[in-house]
């Protein structure tokens, strides 16, 4: 098979190697990879599903869409195709693509990239035999026989047909031309999403990984777009040079099936990410599937800018960790280290405290030195305001028995300190900035 | 002056090195009229990076920053804070009016993850404000950097930094000084659009009298007689109150 730059240089399936590197010297020649071509046609079946709830695999690389049905949906004939073919283009996927009433017409027609104009039937006549996928002999055996187009072979007498090619052959003609019923058996889609890739060269940069797991993300999405589905998590499994495995699982935050999104994030994972040795195949597996047609869309459009803040957390996530990304809320409770939390939703616990708190808290407490009878830090520190006592917690074995205060120094800064009334000790537990 | 031609300098594009450069800045309220009287635009410029250096950390930074801090998270704005020094004390932030549910505290480990989580916040239309703390001089790539994102995002950036005397040159707009000093904070603009402005200008503390907690109510009655006697048991203590 030759993609379009090639078949541009003249260069066809069933050439020789040697004729094809002579019509075009800095040629790519890849082996045809037969499972690889399976799995991606089984994975396009489960986005077409998004057109029609019956889709047919035609293997090795057909696929064939039952649309009579949903024509009234999608406003008409020419407006589907649109969409099958730009959704196939947003994923880099070259394709041809026929139409008939009967589903062997149909392959017929896509393996020659023919829509008939206005009857299909009359296109199927005018078929060419040579271009069929028949077997060669069955095919040199019409063309000695002078027969050149499907309609000059359909017009035959059947008797003396069927004595001489056999009755499959008649079975064929009748299914394409719609006289004998042709049942396929239609798509299942699957659980779940794993797609594996073989590479052909082996990965020694993150970066060139990225590329190979858009490629996937890419996949997964159209998988997600076809039955109306989302994904949280996902997981890359490599397998390494030398029987190694490694796993990246990679959450999204949300619900998404935005490639960008998905690709966002999981470059940003990747930044932090070491090979420990060359990659030759890797996975893409989403388990858990959700349905996200479902979610609610609101009304005044904040769902957009609340969708690109969920994206940027997450990005910020996968780069900096789970936790380096915090919302944070207030507690109910005296103690002051107690009266702050992480809050990863958005409960707020109004907290009017009557006294005042300072906009810095240490993590931990500083002991202060004192000299000249004053606590002291960097400078000599003078109370400002009346002490607030606070004794709590002594029924979870974490008592606190403080007298806090507001206190400042000659620099005009102003501290939050607290003496421990046990022995009296002095501690710096927050700045007023 | 000629008619036509104050006619003709009141285009926003001309801009004139004698007075306070005004035109096209949009800019969102500061909340400190003193401050704003001297700020392009009246207020912190949107779509730009403002830096603040500041001499530590606790000496009147939130002062200058929670009221617009706070009103962009009552509008519903998301308010980024990238590697602040100490924790952000949520009674605190609540009570000066931010929404903590419009608050984000993300710790970055090393600074240039600090830059890079600044510069992705920035770009998102959706953050209101994005306030960093470095603790490396902001180079001149990284800081236009950030002033592009800022410019694509539309959100207001502050990078906060602490200096101490040294002042190196940077190509952000508008560069202010922060200084704690008796009784208030003392802001110096060491660049802006426009005219230079020595000046200092001063930020009175909120000073615990005029809390209403210790000032008015009858709190204040109640607390403040068990200070005295444990400021007596110990020993005397210079006590301003």
């Amino acid at each position: 098979m030759a993609n379009r730059a090639a078949q541009a240089l003249g260069i066809q399936s069933g050439l020789r190697r040697s004729a094809a590197l002579a019509l075009a010297a800095n040629l790519q020649v890849a082996k045809r990879q037969p499972a690889q071509e399976t799995a991606l046609l089984g994975n396009l079946a489960n986005w077409a599903m998004q057109f029609t709830p019956t889709v047919c695999l035609d293997p090795p690389t057909g696929l064939l869409l039952e649309i009579e049905g949903c024509l009234g949906y999608f406003k008409g004939l020419p407006r589907l195709l649109g969409l099958v073919v730009d959704g196939l283009q947003v994923l880099e996927i070259q394709v041809q693509h026929g139409l008939a009433s009967t589903p062997l017409a149909a392959s017929w027609f896509a393996q020659q990239g023919v829509i008939p104009a206005t009857d299909w039937r009359q296109t199927l006549m005018q078929l060419p035999l040579a271009q069929l996928p028949w077997p060669p002999r069955l095919l040199q055996q019409l063309h000695d026989l002078g027969l050149r187009q499907f309609g000059e072979l359909a017009g035959l007498p059947r008797s003396g047909m069927g004595l001489r090619f056999g009755t499959e052959l008649l079975g064929l003609l009748d299914k394409a031309m719609g006289n004998e019923p042709d049942p396929r058996q239609p798509f299942v889609p699957a659980a779940c999403f794993e797609r594996y890739l073989e590479l052909s060269w082996h990965i020694e940069q993150v970066e060139a990984l990225g590329f190979v797991m858009r490629r996937l993300l890419l996949e997964l999405a159209a998988f997600l777009h076809g039955r109306g589905l989302g994904v949280q998590h996902v997981v890359f499994r490599l397998a390494h040079e030398g029987g190694g495995q490694s796993e990246l699982p990679i959450g999204f935050g949300k619900l998404t099936r935005s490639t960008g999104d998905m690709f966002a994030i999981t470059r940003e994972r990747l930044a932090g990410f070491r090979l420990t040795a060359p990659v030759h195949a890797l996975v893409l597996k989403a388990e858990t599937l959700h349905r996200l047609d479902a979610e609610a869309i609101g009304l005044f459009g904040d769902g957009q800018t609340q969708a690109d803040l969920d994206l940027l957390h997450a990005r910020l996530s996968a780069r900096l960790g789970e936790a380096a990304v915090r919302q944070l809320a207030c507690v109910a409770d005296h103690r002051p280290e107690r009266a702050w939390c992480m809050a990863s939703d958005s409960a707020t616990v109004p907290a009017p405290l009557p006294a005042t708190r300072p906009g810095w808290l240490l993590a931990k407490p500083i002991a202060l030195a004192i000299r000249n009878g004053q606590p002291w830090h960097g400078e000599l520190l003078t109370l400002l305001s009346p002490a607030e006592r606070i004794e709590s917690g002594w029924w979870e074995g974490e008592s606190v028995a403080r007298d806090y205060f507001q206190a400042g120094g000659p620099s005009g800064r102003r501290y939050w300190i607290y003496r421990q009334r046990i022995d009296g000790a002095w501690f710096l537990h927050g700045l007023f900035a | 002056m000629h008619a036509a031609l104050a006619e003709v300098l009141k285009h926003p594009a001309i801009w004139r090195g004698d007075g306070l450069y005004r035109a096209n800045t949009e800019a969102i309220d500061c909340f400190h009229p003193e401050l704003a009287a001297i700020l392009p635009g009246g207020g912190w410029p949107k779509a730009a990076v403002t830096e603040l250096l500041t001499h530590r950390p606790g000496c009147g930074e939130l002062r200058l920053l929670l009221p617009a801090l706070a009103r962009l998270t009552q509008s519903g704005q998301r308010v980024l804070l990238i590697s602040p020094p100490h924790i952000p004390y949520p009674p605190a932030w609540q009570s000066a009016g931010v929404d903590m549910r419009y608050l984000t505290w993300i710790s970055a480990s090393t600074p240039s993850d600090t830059l890079w989580a600044s510069e992705q916040a920035l770009r998102e239309p959706a953050c209101g404000a994005v306030v960093s703390w470095l603790k490396q001089p902001l180079g001149d790539q990284p800081a236009r950097r950030l002033q592009l994102a800022a410019e694509k995002g539309g959100g207001c950036g502050f990078v906060l930094r602490e200096a101490h005397g040294s002042i190196y040159p940077s190509p952000l707009a508008l560069r202010l000084s922060v200084a704690a000093v008796a009784g208030g904070v003392t802001i110096h603009v060491l660049k802006r659009r426009g005219a230079p402005h020595h000046h200092p200008v001063f930020l009175p503390h909120i000073s615990p009298a005029r809390y209403p907690a210790y000032g008015q109510s009858h709190h204040a009655v109640a607390s403040f007689t068990p200070t005295r006697s444990a400021a007596r048991s110990t020993e005397p203590r210079p006590h301003v109150g």
